[in-house]
């Protein structure tokens, strides 16, 4: 992460939540505190989930199933649960336990990484209504509100923790939160919270709890629940969340952190053009100031208006030209840009099991550095130890270039290619890969001869 | 033609052809030690008559193997050995540390430490005086010298040197009774050297004893016409009836011409050397020297960049000598990249003032430099004239000079020695071996004044691992005469070894390629097990820089390096050079290593200690067959490490330039331009906007730039106004505004580093 975030720094937590609460409403009556705090958490905890889900890896060199542990909330009387992105994907399957003590299992309808969300369809034998919460307005949240947490921190389902907002509006980073700003709570949040719900005193999920932090004791981060309104309805009717993407990289106005200042309250700054990307084509260039994207005005004063810009222009509709109005230098000018889908985010895996390694996909938002080397291709993901690949020399990132000669830039070629040698029981374990790493071109053989134990 | 026989002569000579009988006289030696009148113990007759006649009665085996001289009657070896006792002596040298130093020659150290005398056997040459062979000891290490013999122990002294033959006389302070000195037989006599036996007195081994022996190894016929015999052992020469016909103190006897006279009594005319005038020739030199051999001091580049490896001393003295009205000749074991960061040569004049004078080359096959002094400072009286040098004479005594500045203060030492032998050595050049380990800058001198030799190190080869602090004592005795002729040629200098500007000192030779090592498996693979060794030796190329020397020689990838052959150069180095690798392991690359784009390697050193100009063939493996290119070797284009820096002021970032590598492999734009980024400073303006290491510089207010210094001249131009530079990692852009920052604009120096 090129981009500093100060003092502290991010990790991502497998969290697990679950939790059960109903909540009476009443947000505007001060009351009695404490039944206040247990109107609203009566309303949701019934809705928390308890998930375990069985999930497929490959960055330790071999494709193997690991179970973990996250929570999710109920939001609609059908069954379906909100959790994190980080939770249900790629998972082979996945276990329920519901608040009342039921026993369930899930569907993933579907995933977005980019906001770190996923969609779930629950299935308990015999249930066909679900308690269920509600999600309220994040817009409206106020720092210092109460709000509890519900999940299973470290397992232990069905908790919940009391704390405030310390901020309606985090900017984490680039990378963390393209489009989405984040709620940073100091309700105790761990690994097992992720994906339960954040619940104001009005009982309504206002985020889902996503991330912690090392240090800085209790310090989480959930994803707003307008965010969550936005992205489970796409994903309800997609089964992805469809984006456009322009291929430019959006910088402030003003950074105090980076004590980066230009004139001006309107606009933000174009930091980055993409080579062979519809903003290139349309002739944006760097340095220009975006004022407005398809008659909008653009606000990208400070860093936390980014995410709501890239997501406006996430949105705009693919293959329609767009205007644009820009200003460079001392000019003016209007173009048009004709977005095209953002595509995948992430690389294909594939398990070459026999040569004791995981290999992947490049992908331009996944391995952006492996991307700047070879746009198309696929490069080392895991390495087994002790195993052929290790053996051989191969390290973790190293780009495979050809194999016995043969040019590989997709999965299917390597799939082909690898299924063809280990079926051919005749021949010598023995290929020859050229590989690129950190932009060098190195040779060495893979003797896959030998059988290491799983 | 090497006969390097050494001291202790006595063990080597059971190896040559010719008779050895050993006697182990010790009965008749102590006998003449205790009783005082040893010979009444022998009852051989006088010398003349009676060997022959006791030698036929006697029919003991003959051990001698000349069959030709079967006819001619030897002395009986005891007989022989008890004749000669009754003129032994023995001389114990007492030795000291001078100035707490102590002499060069192992025995003779080792005497020191071990606090014995130096033990040797000498002869009787007079009444008031003894012959030894010359141990070469340096005057000021003798604390006292004692001579035994007959039961009686007298003081002794140095008297003299003999100036062709290895010989010293001592004077006694009291005779010796019961001792005879030598009788020569009047010369020449005309028996067969090879009839001639050589009879030695010493202490070996534990034992004071004599041995005898056949004169010589081996006959030698020079092809000037020059005969002589190398000699078995130190000692008296004897004719087969015993009598004393000569010495052989010296490594050779010649047959004729100046060494004839060791035979017979004429021995005792023979030239001498007293100490006395020694030290009044060494005096002469010693003055003579103030003029013909001058201080230099060489002044190098300060090494303030910590990231240069290199470390020396920016001042470093050594000795001129004026070969010719305005030049001098400076041993001294600088190699190339020392000489590249040459600054100045100062030399000390006459009156304390010092000149500078100009480098005019560095030596190819001798560690030395040579200088040109300016117009005023040329001495043409005074001068080494090498070219007019006497020829060498083996045995011959030599004054020596050695130069050295301990501490920065020159030192003058002065001591004798005599020549052994010639050695043959690379490219046909000699070298004198003397009895002592040689210094850098060590002249000889004959007794005339005349320069003999002077003493130089040879130039390590390429890749042969050598490094600066290379031991000074490996210089050898250079014949001047020699010397002067290969001078004279114009390949004596290499003219790629140069000082260099700061900006090239580092400059590195390249053939222009990235490789890798092989390794057992992939040598297998490609089919080259064999010839590179199961992947030992071989440099397999992955790329090739677009107008580099390799691109143009017609290299293609996957080609396979292995053996550089410079012209003019014997030897082959191996790619990579595993033997002579100790600091190049870093340099390696295999499929183990994690590379950063280091363009210093293994190739590329070796190919830079060989040097820019040099014709050089290479042989590689192109599919495994044997191929061979020739190609001059070329300075490289600045590389990230040795690219020099540019300080931008008021902002705290160093830059460099984009060099050739990173923008083939790296950027893999060649077209490519903008300033890669060397450091930030801590809290500096560049640092806080989030500036870093490796990353790319490609424009300052939206305009696109080209050298590191065309972007200093463009933020000095703003001064303290802010500007935008646009910066660049992996294919993504950024904007960053600087403001200047007042004290670093300052405090910006002006002569840092460009370009």
């Amino acid at each position: 992460m090129r981009g500093r975030l100060g003092i502290f720094s991010i990790f991502l937590s497998i969290m697990c939540i679950s939790g059960l609460l109903t909540a009476s409403a009443s947000a505007e009556d001060p009351g009695d505190f404490r039944k206040i705090i247990q109107d609203a958490k009566e309303k949701v905890f019934p809705a928390v989930v308890f998930l375990m889900p069985l999930t497929e890896r490959f960055d330790y060199g071999k494709r193997e199933k690991e179970q973990i542990a996250g929570s999710g909330v109920f939001i609609s009387e059908s069954g379906e649960a909100v959790t994190n992105w980080h939770v249900a994907d790629k998972a082979v399957s996945i276990r329920c336990l519901l608040h009342d003590g039921k026993i369930g299992t899930a569907k993933v309808l579907g995933v977005d990484k980019d906001t770190d969300l996923a969609l779930l369809q629950i299935e308990v034998p015999g249930v066909t209504k679900f308690p269920f919460a509600q999600l309220g307005k994040s817009a409206e949240l106020k720092e210092g509100q109460f709000v509890m947490a519900m999940g299973a921190p470290w397992g232990l389902s069905r908790s919940v923790s009391l704390g405030i907002i310390s901020c309606t509006t985090r900017f984490l980073s680039a990378e963390i939160g393209m489009y989405n700003l984040w709620i940073q709570t100091d309700a105790s949040i761990n690994p097992g919270n992720s994906g339960g719900p954040l619940v104001d005193t009005t009982g309504r999920v206002i985020g889902i709890n996503t991330r912690a932090t090392f240090f800085g004791g209790d310090m989480a981060f959930a994803i707003p629940s307008d965010t969550v309104k936005e992205i489970t309805d796409q994903l309800r009717a997609h089964g992805h969340v469809p984006r456009s993407w322009l291929g430019v990289r959006l910088q402030p106005l003003k950074d105090f952190e980076l004590n980066i200042f230009y004139e001006g309250d309107q606009g933000v700054l174009v930091a980055s053009v993409d080579p062979g990307s519809p903003a290139e084509a349309a002739g944006l260039q760097v340095g220009d100031i975006l004022l407005k994207v398809n008659d909008k005005p653009v606000l990208g004063v400070v860093r936390e208006d980014i995410p709501a810009i890239n997501n406006s222009i996430a949105n705009l509709e693919q293959g329609k030209p767009t205007a644009i109005v820009l200003k460079r230098g001392d000019q003016t000018v209007n173009l048009n840009v004709t977005p095209r889908a953002k595509g995948a985010v992430e690389g294909e895996d594939f398990d070459c099991k026999e040569w004791n390694m995981t290999v992947k996909t490049i992908n331009p938002f996944d391995t952006p550095e492996l991307h700047f080397f070879r746009n198309n291709g696929v490069y080392v993901q895991g390495i087994r130890m002790p195993g052929n690949a290790a053996q051989s020399g191969l390290r973790d990132t190293d780009i495979l270039l050809e194999i016995n000669g043969k040019p590989i830039e997709t999965l299917a070629e390597l799939e082909d290619v690898y299924n063809a040698l280990v079926k051919d029981t005749e021949r010598v374990k023995k290929v020859s890969l050229k590989l690129l790493r950190n932009g060098l071109v190195l040779h060495t053989v893979l003797d896959y001869t030998k059988h290491y134990k799983e | 033609m090497s006969f390097l026989l050494n001291r202790s002569r006595i063990y080597s000579a059971a190896f040559l052809l010719g008779s050895l009988s050993l006697l182990l006289a010790g009965a008749s030696i102590s006998a003449a030690e205790t009783a005082g009148n040893g010979d009444a113990a022998v009852a051989t007759a006088p010398e003349k008559s009676a060997p022959v006649e006791t030698k036929k009665e006697n029919a003991e085996p003959q051990q001698t193997d000349d069959a030709a001289d079967e006819d001619v009657d030897y002395m009986n070896e005891s007989d022989l050995a008890r004749k000669v006792s009754k003129s032994a002596v023995r001389v114990r040298f007492y030795l000291q540390t001078d100035q707490g130093r102590y002499p060069d020659d192992g025995e003779q150290e080792n005497s020191i430490r071990q606090e014995l005398p130096f033990l040797i056997g000498g002869f009787l040459w007079d009444a008031t005086t003894v012959v030894i062979p010359d141990p070469v000891i340096h005057e000021p290490f003798i604390r006292r010298v004692e001579v035994e013999a007959g039961g009686k122990t007298v003081k002794a002294a140095l008297k003299s040197y003999m100036v062709m033959h290895k010989a010293a006389l001592l004077t006694i302070s009291e005779r010796l009774p019961g001792v005879d000195p030598v009788v020569f037989t009047p010369a020449p006599a005309s028996e067969e050297w090879s009839s001639l036996r050589a009879v030695y007195y010493g202490y070996d081994s534990g034992d004071w004893l004599v041995a005898v022996s056949g004169i010589g190894g081996e006959y030698i016929r020079l092809d000037t016409g020059e005969e002589m015999v190398s000699t078995s052992m130190p000692g008296l020469a004897v004719n087969p009836s015993g009598d004393v016909v000569g010495l052989v103190f010296s490594e050779y006897a010649g047959m004729s011409g100046p060494y004839y006279p060791w035979r017979g009594e004429r021995i005792r005319h023979m030239q001498m050397l007293t100490v006395d005038e020694m030290k009044q020739k060494q005096e002469k030199l010693q003055s003579d020297l103030k003029q013909i051999a001058l201080d230099v001091t060489f002044r190098f580049r300060e090494n303030v960049d910590v990231d240069d490896d290199t470390d020396i001393d920016p001042e470093v003295h050594a000795v001129g000598f004026r070969i010719a009205p305005d030049k001098l000749l400076i041993p001294t074991p600088l190699e190339r990249d020392v000489i590249a960061r040459l600054i100045g040569i100062e030399v000390a004049g006459k009156d304390g003032n010092s000149v500078q004078a100009e480098f005019s080359g560095a030596l190819r096959e001798y560690q030395a430099i040579l200088a040109t002094l300016p117009k005023d400072a040329a001495d043409s009286s005074n001068m080494l004239n090498l070219a007019k040098a006497p020829a060498y004479k083996p045995g011959a005594l030599v004054l020596k000079t050695n130069i050295s500045y301990p501490g920065g203060k020159r030192r003058l030492r002065m001591s004798y020695d005599r020549f052994r032998g010639l050695e043959r050595m690379r490219q046909d050049s000699m070298m004198m071996l003397t009895f002592t380990n040689e210094s850098l800058g060590s002249l000889a001198f004959d007794l005339d004044g005349n320069p003999v030799a002077i003493a130089l190190g040879e130039r390590p080869r390429p890749g042969s691992g050598s490094d600066y602090d290379s031991d000074e004592s490996n210089a050898m005795f250079r014949p001047a005469n020699q010397l002067a002729s290969e001078l004279d040629s114009p390949l004596a200098v290499d003219a790629s070894i140069v000082p260099l500007e700061e900006n090239d000192q580092n400059q590195r030779v390249w053939l222009g390629v990235e490789w890798q090592q092989l390794n057992d498996e992939l040598s297998r693979t490609l089919g080259v097990q064999k010839e590179t060794r199961g992947g030992q030796s071989g440099l397999m190329i992955t790329f090739l820089y677009p107008d580099s020397p390799a691109a143009r020689a017609g290299l293609k990838e996957n080609d396979i390096l292995m053996r550089v052959h410079v012209e003019g150069h014997a030897g082959v180095y191996e790619l990579p050079d595993q033997e002579n690798n100790r600091y190049h392991n870093r340099y390696m690359r295999s499929i183990r290593s994690s590379s950063w784009l280091y363009r210093q390697n293994v190739l590329t050193d070796l190919l830079s200690e060989v040097g820019p100009g040099k014709n050089v063939t290479l042989d590689y493996l192109r599919e495994g067959k044997p191929m061979s290119l020739k190609f001059t070797t070329e300075v490289a284009p600045p590389d990230f490490s040795n690219a020099p820096k540019c300080k931008l002021p008021g902002i705290g970032l160093t830059v460099k330039p984009l060099t050739y590598e990173l923008r083939y492999v790296y950027l893999r734009k060649p077209d490519a331009s903008g300033v890669v980024v060397d450091r930030t400073e801590p809290g500096s303006p560049a640092e806080v906007a989030g500036i870093g290491q490796h990353e790319l510089i490609t424009h300052i207010d939206g305009q696109p730039i080209d050298t590191p210094k065309h972007l200093r001249e463009q933020v000095k131009a703003r001064g303290m106004k802010p500007y935008e530079l646009t910066i660049e990692q992996f294919g993504k852009t950024r904007l960053v505004r600087l403001h200047p920052d007042k004290d670093s604009v300052r405090d910006d120096p002006e002569n840092t580093a460009e370009e």
